[in-house]
C-alpha cells in the first residue's frame, strides 16, 4: 500500500481554504481577520508543496517560492499587527464594522 | 515508510489542521483562538514533513508559530477580554443558549422595538445613555463608548426591571438571619453581601462558604434572563455588542462551504501529471544553497519589510500617545465610586460584589453631586 498521492493533498488544503474563507468573511474583529487570511495562505502553501512533490519533485524553485510565500505571510502579520495596534489605540476597538473612515 | 503509516499520520495532521483552523473561529476567546492557529500551522508542518520538505516544515514552525506567539502576545495586551472569561461570565450568568466557551452569533431577525417606558425623553426625565462595559461612560444621547467602541445603550430600558427586581425581594444576611431589608445591601453586623430571602432560607447557611458559585450564581443568572425578557431590545443589543462574528455568518459558511467544494471537485477531475520520481535525498541542502545564490535578494526584502512594519508600528503609536483631552476637562473634586460592570445602577461606596449579578464591582470616579436621581441608590 503506497502512501497519500497527490489529491488527498488538494482536499485538505481546499477545506482549508473554505475555513479560511469562513473566517475572513464573517469576523469582527480585525485581528481574527488577519488570522484567517494566515489560514487562506497556508492553504495555498500547501497546495505549493504539494504540487512539487508530486508533479516536479526535481525542481527546487517551487521549494523557495514557498518559503519566499510563508516570509510574506510574516510581512502580513507585522505589518497588519502594526496597523491594528494604531487603529487599536485611536479609537478603542478593532472591529472592521467600525472603522468607517481612513481619518479621524 | 510504509504506506498504512504514512495514511495515518497524514489523516491525522489534516484532521488537526483543519479542525483548529475551523475552531479558531468557534472560540470567543481571542487567546485561544491564536493558540488554536498555531496548532493548525504545527499540523501543517508536520504535512510539509511528510511531503519530504523537511527545510519548509522547520521555517514553517519558526516564522509562522513564531509569529503567532507573537501575535497572541500583542492580543493580550491589546484586548480588552482576550482570554473570553468575562464574556463566558455573562454568558453563564445570563443563562445563554450553547456550550460556554464557544462564541456568541448575532441575534436573527428585526431587533425588537425599544420599551415605551425607554423609549420616550420628556424634558424632566432625560435619558442617559451609558456603555454596558464601561458604565462610567454617560451621555445624553446615542451613540459608541470612546473606550471600547460599544453602541451605547439607554438606561432607562433597564431601569424599570433593575427596580422590580431589587424592592420586590427580601434580602437577608447568610450569618444573621434576623437581619432583613428591602433590597440588596450588605449587612450592619458582619458586613457580607445581603443574599435574597428565599436563596437563604430553606437551606440557610451555606456549608462550604462557596461564594457565588453554585445555588447563588444560579438565582442571579434567573434574575438576569427576567431582566433580559423584560427589555427585550436591551437583550438584543447586548447579544449584537458580544457577538464575535457579522449577521452575515450565513452567508459566510455558504461561500466558504462552497468554494471548498467548487476546488474539491476541480482538484479531483483535473489530470495532474504526476510523476513518479522521488525528491532526492539532498533535496535540503539544494533548497538553501538555491535560496542563498539566487533569492537571498527577495529574502531580505522581506525581512526588511518585517522590520519596517514593527518599526513603523512602535513610532506612529508613540506619536498617539498625547494625554486625550477629556481628561482634562474633568474637575478635581471626585469621589471614588464602586459600580457593577453590568448593572450601572448599583452603586457602592466601597468594594463588594453586585446585588444582581454577584460580579465584583469595579472602582470608577464619579463627582459627588453628578450621579443620575433614580439610580444613585447606594443604600
Amino acid at each position: 500500500m503506497s502512501g497519500p498521492g497527490l489529491t488527498p493533498y488538494l482536499v485538505v488544503s481546499a477545506l482549508l481554504f473554505g475555513v479560511g474563507i469562513v473566517g475572513v468573511l464573517s469576523q469582527r474583529s480585525a485581528i481574527m481577520v488577519l488570522m484567517s487570511i494566515e489560514i487562506l495562505l497556508n492553504a495555498a502553501i500547501l497546495n505549493l508543496v504539494a504540487f512539487w512533490r508530486f508533479v516536479r519533485p526535481d525542481n527546487f524553485d517551487a521549494q523557495v517560492f514557498a518559503i519566499i510565500a510563508i516570509t510574506i505571510g510574516a510581512i502580513e502579520m507585522a505589518a497588519g499587527l502594526g496597523l491594528m495596534l494604531l487603529v487599536f489605540r485611536q479609537r478603542g476597538s478593532s472591529n472592521i464594522d467600525q472603522i468607517q473612515e481612513l481619518k479621524q | 515508510m510504509s504506506g498504512l503509516l504514512e495514511w495515518i499520520l497524514f489523516l491525522s495532521l489534516s484532521a488537526v489542521a483543519v479542525g483548529m483552523a475551523a475552531s479558531m473561529l468557534l472560540t470567543m476567546s481571542m487567546y485561544r483562538a491564536g493558540l488554536a492557529l498555531m496548532a493548525s500551522f504545527l499540523a501543517l508542518a508536520g504535512l510539509f514533513i511528510l511531503l519530504d520538505a523537511d527545510l519548509l516544515a522547520a521555517i514553517q514552525v519558526m516564522m509562522n508559530v513564531g509569529g503567532m506567539l507573537v501575535m497572541v502576545l500583542f492580543m493580550v495586551m491589546m484586548m480588552m477580554d482576550p482570554g473570553g472569561e468575562m464574556m463566558w461570565e455573562m454568558k453563564r450568568k445570563m443563562q445563554l443558549p450553547g456550550p460556554g466557551a464557544l462564541s456568541m452569533r448575532m441575534p436573527r431577525g428585526k431587533p425588537p422595538g425599544m420599551a415605551p417606558e425607554g423609549e420616550k425623553a420628556t424634558a424632566d426625565h432625560p435619558q442617559t445613555y451609558t456603555c454596558p462595559m464601561h458604565p462610567e461612560v454617560r451621555q445624553d444621547r446615542p451613540g459608541q463608548c470612546p473606550r471600547c467602541g460599544m453602541d451605547l445603550i439607554p438606561i432607562e430600558a433597564q431601569q424599570p426591571a433593575q427596580s422590580y427586581m431589587a424592592e420586590a425581594t427580601t434580602y437577608t444576611c447568610p450569618m444573621h438571619p434576623e437581619v432583613r431589608q428591602q433590597g440588596p445591601g450588605i449587612c450592619p453586623k458582619c458586613g457580607m453581601d445581603l443574599r435574597p430571602l428565599e436563596e437563604t432560607g430553606p437551606r440557610a447557611p451555606q456549608p462550604h462558604g462557596d461564594k457565588g458559585m453554585g445555588t447563588h450564581a444560579m438565582d442571579h443568572g434567573l434574575q438576569g434572563v427576567a431582566m433580559a425578557r423584560r427589555s427585550p431590545h436591551w437583550h438584543d443589543q447586548m447579544m449584537a455588542d458580544m457577538a464575535m462574528s457579522t449577521a452575515q455568518l450565513p452567508w459566510a459558511l455558504v461561500l466558504g462551504a462552497a468554494s471548498a467544494l467548487v476546488l474539491v471537485v476541480l482538484m479531483i477531475r483535473t489530470g495532474w501529471p504526476v510523476s513518479r520520481a522521488v525528491p532526492a535525498e539532498d533535496a535540503t541542502l539544494a533548497v538553501g544553497e538555491l535560496l542563498l545564490s539566487r533569492y537571498m535578494i527577495g529574502f531580505e526584502g522581506a525581512a526588511f519589510l518585517i522590520l519596517a512594519g514593527i518599526v513603523g508600528a512602535v513610532i506612529f503609536a508613540k506619536r498617539e500617545r498625547k494625554p486625550a483631552p477629556r481628561k482634562a476637562a474633568k474637575p478635581p473634586a471626585k469621589v471614588e465610586v464602586y459600580i457593577c460592570p453590568m448593572h450601572p445602577e448599583v452603586r457602592r461606596s466601597e468594594p463588594g460584589q453586585c446585588p444582581i449579578c454577584g460580579m465584583d464591582l469595579i472602582p470608577t470616579e464619579q463627582r459627588p453631586g453628578s450621579s443620575h436621581p433614580d439610580h444613585g441608590g447606594a443604600p
